[in-house]
């Protein structure tokens, strides 16, 4: 048979169906690869296939149940994944003392390929962890990162930890290049984030070719002198202290923001007093919800979004009256405030009573529609990507 | 005499000639219509037909894409003749739909050598076509049987190769 010329391989190469055809079909022989491996081609390859990273599955935390490893469910998009029956590749039995009985890991974020664990420490403790190390890793390729920020940041209470893209020209997510952001805080004050940024030079497997640096970023300068939020991302980490500024920071960029709440009468922007997220709305673009915690308002919701060029009160939600025909409602269950869960892609927000009982329920904010939700004390939900961009070089 | 259809001939590689309608083959293949726009001033006055030569493409070939070509390309054709209707299927989402699944159901050398002509003779729509078909022989496939069906031979150095499954050892 004739070989085709790199542009026809190429081309055909455009057209295969998964990144993991790509990957099979450019490791058969060097001119395969010399292709993939081509200045632009992947994102070339990213950009035609819409999205290309593959949701490898879901890792279920379930934090009320201690010392027990999540359990992984596969999507049905990674069935190529699926040679042999092999979902070996998604156990964590690689992590640093996994051999340790009971399991001391518990699950903080994933994004990409990638997921956080934060060590155990009280399964009825909020967040379960108690911001000693934390781990990064890649489950598809068993590798991972253990990073303490109490050695770097002595003199902070570390409260959470979330992944944000690395800095590599690439963009994206992945074991070659990533960062970790740490909510730095003395006294209940939010005052700093600790930017941990991770980069394998050339994206190869190489311990002498890892590098990383450790940033101290003052939110409270941040307040004052951060360049306006044009384009909130709704899965962005944010930070607010007590006036109507909020700090955010886009996970795919890396940069941050700020934004002006605006005015609402009767209410005192303190951080004591709100509890917020940021969400989409069914059109894509950024929701702010904020749950209201101060007495006098009780059960409130507020939805903020930006219209024009200001962010704006759109809606005020009661919940005690929304949620009055759902099934097993107590009007009790809203002496007290409630907890606000968020997928960061969604208008639909979970809330539910914590104090007397717990009680789940759905809440779309823009069509006000609620509806029961199964118990979210059984497991915290966590998405996993196959990995993107895949490493190859060329060969002569 | 406007009305008598102008037609080439196209002689392959192993010299076997073909005709094809001048129109047609014009608006399927850039290729082809810049040679005939080359020879037309010398040919404008004379009834001989213009025979140009493919070097690059085997009568096997050349049979297969003009076959092609006269589906897609021949206005006459595409509007359907009575055969057309076995290629046509309630819920085809083109009426040709069928043919092209037909037409790329072929082995591999054929298929590549299918790739090789419709990107010399620039026909964009057979080389997407011939081109997702070899896409869609890739996937699905372990780095070994893509070897075995296209002829590929593993030329990495032992180092190469262990580095090459290292790294994406899981796509594997």
């Amino acid at each position: 048979m004739d070989v085709p010329p790199d542009d026809v391989v190429e081309l055909i190469f455009l057209r295969l169906d998964s990144a993991i055809s790509l990957l099979r079909a450019a490791s058969t022989c060097k001119q395969w690869h010399r292709v993939a491996a081509g200045a632009g081609f992947l994102r070339q390859f990213r950009s035609l296939r819409g999205q290309p990273p593959v949701l490898a599955g879901m890792y279920y935390d379930k934090p009320r149940v201690p010392r027990r490893r999540p359990d992984f469910v596969p999507s049905p998009w990674a069935d190529d994944v699926v040679v042999d029956g092999r979902w070996r590749c998604f156990s964590l039995d690689f992590l640093p003392e996994s051999n340790i009985t009971p399991w001391v890991w518990r699950i903080l974020d994933s994004r990409g390929s990638l997921l956080l664990f934060g060590r155990l420490r009280d399964p009825n403790n909020g967040r379960c962890t108690s911001f000693g190390d934390v781990v990064i890793c890649e489950p598809v390729t068993r590798r991972y990162v253990r990073v303490d920020p109490r050695r770097r940041f002595p003199e902070y209470n570390v409260s959470d930890a979330s992944l944000v893209d690395g800095d590599s020209s690439g963009g994206g997510i992945g074991m070659a290049s990533f960062r970790v952001v740490f909510h730095l805080h003395t006294r209940g004050i939010h005052s700093h984030a600790g930017v941990f940024t991770f980069t394998v030079v050339g994206g190869s497997d190489d311990p002498q070719q890892r590098s990383w640096s450790w940033r101290k970023v003052s939110i409270n300068a941040l307040m004052v002198d951060a360049g306006p939020s044009d384009d909130l991302a709704p899965t962005s980490l944010y930070w607010y202290n007590e006036g109507r500024r909020v700090v955010a920071l886009d996970r795919s960029t890396a940069k941050f923001s700020s934004l002006l709440l605006p005015e609402v009468e009767g209410w005192n922007f303190h951080k004591e007093n709100y509890d917020m997220r940021v969400t989409a709305g069914h059109d894509g673009t950024a929701r702010i919800v904020i749950l209201d915690l101060s007495a006098a308002a009780g059960d409130l919701l507020r939805v903020f979004a930006r219209l024009s060029r200001e962010w704006a009160l759109v809606r005020s939600i009661r919940l005690s009256a929304v949620t009055r025909h759902l099934p097993g409602y107590k009007p009790s269950f809203f002496n007290d405030t409630l907890m606000i869960r968020t997928d960061g892609s969604s208008p639909v927000v979970l809330l539910s009573p914590w104090q007397e009982d717990k009680w789940w329920f759905h809440l779309d904010i823009e069509t006000m529609e609620v509806a029961p939700a199964p118990d979210r004390d059984y497991a915290e939900v966590y998405p996993c990507e196959l990995p993107w961009p895949p490493t190859l070089r060329a060969y002569d | 005499m406007a009305s008598e259809k102008k037609v080439v001939f196209l002689r392959s590689s192993d010299g076997e000639a073909f005709e094809v309608s001048e129109e047609v083959i014009s608006a399927a293949s850039v290729t082809i219509k810049g040679m005939i726009d080359e020879e037309s001033p010398s040919r404008a006055d004379t009834a001989a037909t213009t025979t140009l030569a493919i070097p690059n493409v085997t009568a096997a070939t050349l049979s297969r894409v003009l076959h092609y070509v006269n589906k897609h390309f021949d206005a006459a054709a595409v509007v359907g003749r009575p055969d057309d209707y076995i290629f046509c299927a309630p819920g085809d989402e083109h009426p040709l739909a069928r043919f092209d699944d037909d037409f790329v159901d072929v082995d591999n050398d054929t298929l590549i050598d299918l790739v090789h002509a419709a990107e010399y003779l620039h026909i964009k729509k057979l080389f997407d076509l011939t081109c997702k078909a070899v896409a869609d022989k890739l996937k699905g496939r372990t780095i070994d049987q893509i070897r075995e069906t296209f002829g590929i031979v593993n030329d990495y150095t032992v180092e190469e190769e262990v580095e090459v499954y290292r790294e994406n050892s899981w796509a594997f």
